[in-house]
């Protein structure tokens, strides 16, 4: 064994990460020995090379070039994706044919309407809209914009309006002024109106949304509790939750209004509120909360300190549902997805490491990969299934007592879906699952090693010397009959159309009956 | 309220008017908008030809990898799942990239190396040209001895030692579980400074 210092440890020295203890001991060995003291003055050197290296901007490349080869290719794939439909000459003239038709009876429909002076435009004005309608004849009105929420939890039965909606209908639409919200008696229901901003109705609660706008946001609970949690308030603009005769002004960023039999309670977690009734007012700070039994005056209300425990329950009530990014709601429909999770009432369920509810409920998530875990009966937390749902798409996942979980096929965000009956049993242990994973995994190995197809897929890239270190990671899920329930790409480096080419290849793979099982396959070349 | 951390649906708080349009952004691109493609091709082609460079540490390919990476990217951007800022995901796209090339280059005709590029660039520049020389021929040697290792320990070293990434975001940038990333750097670091050492030992101890 060499007396020297490993030039691993002296280059941990000479960049400051051992202990002083450490890093004494070995300056006490380099100062005696000249071998080791020129080595650490060479690391020394190296890390301020390698700290340079760190700094390094980008060199001066032809920007222009390459975007312009960029967008050719980017042109050159889009444009070979619209001609792969190839319609024939009858086709395409039948088709101009019905949009014809349809443009001419649009435009006699219109034509129609304008002459009858009213339309059913009228009854769907939005909010704003209305405001314009109600200002004085001749007085040009700043109108402001509307706002728009959208529901990203749902447990239990919800109605809108008084009608209680599928989870289609209530996860498709915006949730606008004038909206009237009811969360059954042990539901919840959370709308996202921004980064980070949202509200959550309790079990059994009701409210409406009375102003929704740039100017003033005001939600009326008219019976129960609603959470509520505003990250960024627009310039000027209000915003308030009004219970009974009681105002909850915001002046701060997270709150919980209950208010039921004529009773209020305000909770502040973070920032401010102040909470009026008229004639007297009262301020609430982060961890202070007001209790108003019925008939009893605000001027006498005085202000408690919550305990810690309901804090924090307060300040995660809305950590789960709300979405990661914001942008509106359309452009929310079509880039995020739902899980549908079906667990036993009180069995906890985490998406990313976060909980998100309990028992059965609908849950909004940003489009791709996430990891789903629930809680067995001892309340340990399963390693969880991964679940991948693209833009648009409906998953669903049903939750054993032991925590295993076992994913549903993809749909369209409003396709109801199979009966939960006939529908094959999940594993019965962990074990099982590991064990029916590694059957699967193996016969899908055995059925693509050397693969023929795949090589040829990989032809584009192989002209450019790209094949080494090239990847694909698929989740598979396989059914009983050995059928293929879902065919995901979850990762890889290859192009698009080399990817499409490769999930064809699994795709057309066929497997013998056996477990039912969802399995992670990486192709790597 | 309580902000979440390492996780898939967590936002910097700070940041949020940028994720909010980095998203709109996204959304875009999905759409197929050349404009909004553009747009993220400006906002981040330096980011992604700076990363490129000092992975590979020449600029012989340094416009087609530029190239391939956004390639990637904007055919992509359908899985980009939202679990981490657009620029780590496309820094992963360049390690990959960067990966794909170190495997191939021993089948090409060696590159200029990063430092003599440099030298054109930095002949204005205040250091002395004794200076420089001494920058280049660190430079030179600390790239000698990654050029020597196999590609995927001269990554986890590269990001680990030069870029000061930890164990958890290198996994996530190549793919592997934390537990071998922690492996594959500790024997990377043992092997990249006896490298580091043994060239100057052989080279001349005075």
């Amino acid at each position: 064994m060499s007396r020297h210092v490993e030039p691993h440890r002296l280059a941990d020295v000479v960049a400051g990460r051992t202990s002083e203890r450490e890093a004494s001991r070995v300056k006490h060995h380099v100062d005696g020995c000249p071998r080791c003291s020129a080595r650490a003055e060479r690391l020394a050197r190296a890390r301020s090379a390698m700290n340079e290296i760190a700094g390094t901007p980008a060199p001066e490349l032809g920007w222009d070039r390459i975007g312009v080869r960029l967008y050719w290719e980017n042109s050159s794939a889009r444009h070979a994706a619209l001609r792969r439909p190839e319609h024939s000459v009858w086709r395409r003239r039948l088709a101009i044919g019905v949009v014809g038709s349809a443009l001419l009876a649009a435009g006699g429909l219109i034509a129609m309407s304008m002459l009858g002076g009213q339309t059913e435009q009228a009854d769907r004005v939005t909010p704003a809209a209305t405001a314009v309608a109600a200002t004085v004849p001749g007085e040009r009105a700043v109108v402001p914009a509307a706002m728009r929420g959208v529901v990203t939890f749902a447990s239990g039965r919800a109605s809108i309006d008084g009608a209680v909606v599928d989870t289609a209908t209530l996860f498709e639409r915006p949730i606008s002024a004038g909206t009237r919200l009811d969360a059954s008696p042990a539901g919840r229901l959370v709308v996202q109106f921004g980064h980070q901003s949202g509200f959550a109705l309790g079990p059994g609660s009701s409210l409406y949304v009375r102003r929704f706008d740039d100017e003033a946001v005001e939600l009326e609970v008219l019976d129960g509790t609603l959470d509520v949690e505003v990250s960024k308030r627009r310039p000027g603009q209000t915003f308030a939750v009004i219970a009974g005769r009681h105002r909850v002004s915001v002046r701060g960023t997270a709150f919980r209004v209950h208010h039921r039999n004529g009773e209020l309670e305000v909770a502040c977690a973070h920032g401010r509120v102040v909470v009026t009734d008229g004639s007297s007012e009262v301020a609430l700070d982060a961890g202070q909360q007001i209790h108003l039994l019925r008939e009893v005056m605000l001027a006498r209300a005085s202000r408690r300190q919550i305990d810690p425990e309901r804090l924090a329950e307060l300040e995660s009530s809305l950590d789960g549902p709300l979405l990661p990014a914001w942008t509106e709601p359309r452009g929310l429909f079509d880039t995020s997805s739902i899980v549908d999770v079906a667990a036993s009432p009180g069995q906890e369920v985490r998406l990313d490491g976060i909980d998100v509810g309990e028992g059965a409920f609908v849950l909004r998530v940003m489009s791709g990969r996430h990891k789903l875990q629930v809680a067995d009966a001892t309340g340990d937390f399963a390693a969880g299934t991964w679940i991948e749902a693209g833009p648009g798409e409906r998953r669903s996942a049903r939750a054993r007592g032991d925590g295993a979980v076992r994913l549903g096929a993809v749909r369209d965000i409003d396709d109801p879906g199979p009966g939960e009956a006939g529908e094959p049993a999940p594993h019965t242990s962990a074990e099982d699952a590991r064990s029916a994973r590694k059957t699967r995994r193996d016969q899908l190995g055995t059925a693509l090693a050397g693969s023929g197809p795949a090589l040829q897929c990989m032809e584009p890239l192989e002209k450019r010397d790209l094949v080494a270190g090239s990847f694909i990671v698929f989740d598979v899920g396989i059914n009983a009959d050995g059928s293929q329930g879902h065919l995901n790409i979850a990762e890889s480096n290859v192009p698009a159309e080399v990817e499409r080419c490769l999930r064809r290849v699994v795709d057309a793979v066929e497997l013998p009956p056996g477990p039912l099982a969802t399995v992670r396959y990486k192709l790597a070349f | 309220m309580g902000r979440k951390s390492g996780s898939g649906r967590t936002a910097d708080p700070s940041g949020s008017q940028e994720i909010a349009d980095e998203a709109d952004l996204i959304r875009r691109c999905r759409q197929g908008e050349g404009a909004a493609q553009e747009q993220l091709y400006r906002r981040h082609r330096r980011q992604v030809a700076a990363n490129l460079y000092r992975v590979i540490g020449q600029r012989g390919e340094l416009d087609d990898l530029v190239q391939e990476v956004f390639v990637i990217a904007f055919r992509g951007l359908d899985r980009f799942r939202g679990e981490a800022r657009l620029s780590t995901w496309l820094y992963r796209i360049c390690v990959n990239v960067a990966l794909a090339r170190i495997r191939s280059k021993s089948r090409r005709p060696p590159a200029v190396p990063m430092s003599h590029a440099l030298l054109e660039t930095l002949e204005a520049s205040p250091p002395s040209p004794e200076q420089v020389l001494v920058n280049n021929q660190e430079r030179d040697r600390v790239y000698r001895a990654l050029d020597e290792m196999p590609p995927k320990k001269r990554l986890v070293l590269y990001l680990h030692e030069i870029e000061g990434l930890d164990l958890k975001e290198i996994a996530y940038i190549v793919d592997a579980h934390p537990v071998t990333v922690r492996t594959r750097l500790f024997y990377a670091r043992k092997e990249f400074y006896k490298k580091l050492a043994a060239s100057e030992d052989d080279g001349g101890d005075e």
